[in-house]
């Protein structure tokens, strides 16, 4: 799978926006926030195939997690990617 | 971790921060489609409406039109109703007294389309329609306010 490549990430602050910016113009009425660790993903998935275990690495390589946590919030962050349409078709 | 502020789960960002953003974007000539928070524009546009802009580059205002401003370090959306001592005069719907003051500098931008939150209609807001039928609303304030104290008084 892949993060759509029309979305972009925008950190206003502390908080990390994805903003769909179409031709011309940008919905900023319906956003969605990331928390720092979802946006650092993000940053890494972008652009790229990937899938679950992507993430599981990417988790367990940076962050002090063991490999269980890190598969259960890779499952969670998967599905609110795909139930807010933010992955590719 | 992702949140979605359509999900009863809104994430308040800094309104300072998030106008910044609609700002920036303006600026590159987009047009931003954001939501209403609060009722100062009602009975026309209601809290959770949401409205599409185009940045205000000068030039002439049409009476009526809905500008999103800067007024004393805030933002706010409200209706352009006139002007004085070469100030913009802004009101908000709702509102039975509050006036703005504005320097057509703080003004960012215009409202073009009206996208009310519970029905696929979209209303153009600078249609002579719309913009009339709001300065006629801020026009008989004075009206309003009896109605609005008869009621205060006829309840228990």
């Amino acid at each position: 799978m892949k993060l759509r490549s029309d979305l972009v990430l925008r950190t206003i602050g502390s908080d990390h926006l994805i903003v769909d910016p179409s031709q011309d113009s940008i919905d900023l009425s319906t956003v969605y926030t990331l928390n720092s660790s979802a946006a650092w993903l993000w940053e890494q998935l972008k652009g790229k195939e990937f899938d679950q275990t992507t993430i599981v690495e990417l988790l367990c390589d940076n962050y002090e997690v063991d490999v269980e946590q890190a598969q259960s919030d890779a499952k969670v962050l998967l599905g609110d990617f795909e139930k807010q349409g933010l992955l590719e078709k | 971790m992702t949140e979605h502020s359509e999900d009863n789960k809104t994430r308040i960002i800094s309104n300072a921060l998030y106008f910044s953003e609609v700002q920036r974007m303006l600026d590159e000539g987009k047009e931003v489609r954001i939501r209403i928070k609060g009722g100062s524009m009602r009975p026309f546009i209601q809290d959770g409406d949401s409205i599409l802009l185009q940045a205000y580059r000068g030039g002439a205002l049409q009476p009526g039109s809905n500008l999103l401003a800067r007024h004393q370090g805030k933002y706010v959306f409200h209706r352009y109703v006139g002007k004085k001592n070469g100030q913009i005069v802004l009101a908000g719907d709702g509102n039975l007294v509050l006036r703005e003051y504005i320097d057509p500098i703080d003004i960012i931008a215009v409202a073009l389309v009206h996208f009310p939150q519970n029905s696929p209609k979209e209303i153009n807001l600078n249609h002579s329609r719309a913009r009339f039928r709001g300065l006629a609303w801020y026009h008989i304030r004075l009206l309003r306010r009896v109605v609005a104290k008869l009621n205060r008084m006829a309840q228990p």
